[in-house]
């Protein structure tokens, strides 16, 4: 799946910022493409809910669950979304992955004032998307939660597969 | 409320729910360009919002500016004499004062201090 598709725009290089853009629930999010390590398609993770790369492993995150919407991550488009920052690493499956977004940092609006309580850590902001917006998610809070949470978070079957995709081919995750 | 803080009436679109804890804002809409986060008015007044084609109330609070979703009823501009204003007697709503209009005593809502609530 080529996840550079179509959605990159072209413009000077100032202060640009990538972005993964994902559908769950209905809703639009944006990873920081710098935390993403790789997509998996629901195939490649088999039944597993914790996938293995390259020895590295990327304990399931239930976002569904952390933010309260509506679960349709099973359907013929899921993916798994392997995220990683500094030391914490973590999957998320979502139901569709629309692609990568480049954008120039003022593009990426705050979230309003308004919003006053934790969820200021939840997300980065937001970003106009498709006739509606996308929240940018906090990385860190999506993994470091994950991290120090109860834990219970399924099976602990490994699983190794090089098919990854490499949404980012100039680090390793 | 006083109409210097009413920036615009349009047609409520469905929002785009953002899972906060933020009491009565938990959702956004996005009208062109801009993004203006919802106040749930009617949930803060325990209230539920009449009619099948709600109206979008922007106001201009100190945060920037939000939504609310309104009746489908134009809202109806009202003069009122400053002398006529009259102290609000129940504490159950950040208001400005009230004013009578017939029985009723219309409580005037403060935006400004709408804001300590959102």
């Amino acid at each position: 799946m080529g996840v550079r598709e179509s959605m990159t725009e072209t413009a000077s290089p100032v202060s640009r910022s990538r972005f993964l853009i994902v559908t769950l629930g209905g809703r639009h999010l944006a990873l920081e493409a710098e935390s993403v390590c790789g997509l998996l398609t629901l195939d490649d993770c088999g039944n597993i809910e914790d996938p293995t790369i390259q020895g590295m492993t990327y304990r399931a995150i239930n976002l569904v669950e952390r933010l309260d919407i509506r679960n349709d991550q099973d359907g013929p488009t899921a993916h798994v979304v392997l995220l990683s920052e500094r030391d914490a690493r973590g999957s998320i499956q979502v139901a569709r992955v629309e692609g990568l977004l480049e954008l120039q940092q003022s593009q990426v609006l705050p979230l309003p004032m308004q919003f006053r309580g934790p969820e200021r850590h939840w997300y980065h902001g937001m970003i106009l998307f498709a006739q509606s917006i996308a929240l940018v998610l906090n990385t860190t809070w999506v993994l470091r939660e994950h991290t120090s949470g109860s834990g219970g978070q399924g099976n602990t079957l490994r699983y190794a597969t090089d098919s990854k995709i490499s949404v980012n081919n100039s680090r390793g995750c | 409320m006083k109409i210097m803080d009413v920036s615009g009436i349009s047609q409520w679109h469905e929002p785009i729910p953002i899972l906060s804890q933020t009491p009565f804002v938990t959702a956004v809409i996005r009208q062109e360009k801009t993004v203006l986060p919802v106040f749930d008015l009617a949930a803060f007044l325990h209230l539920t919002v009449q009619g099948s084609n709600p109206l979008c109330l922007r106001v201009k609070h100190v945060l920037g500016e939000i939504a609310m979703c309104i009746d489908e009823e134009i809202p109806v501009l009202h003069s009122c004499d400053p002398a006529a204003l009259q102290t609000y007697q129940r504490q159950d709503l950040p208001t400005e004062g009230s004013y009578t209009n017939g029985l009723d005593e219309v409580p005037i809502l403060s935006i400004s201090r709408l804001g300590s609530t959102v």
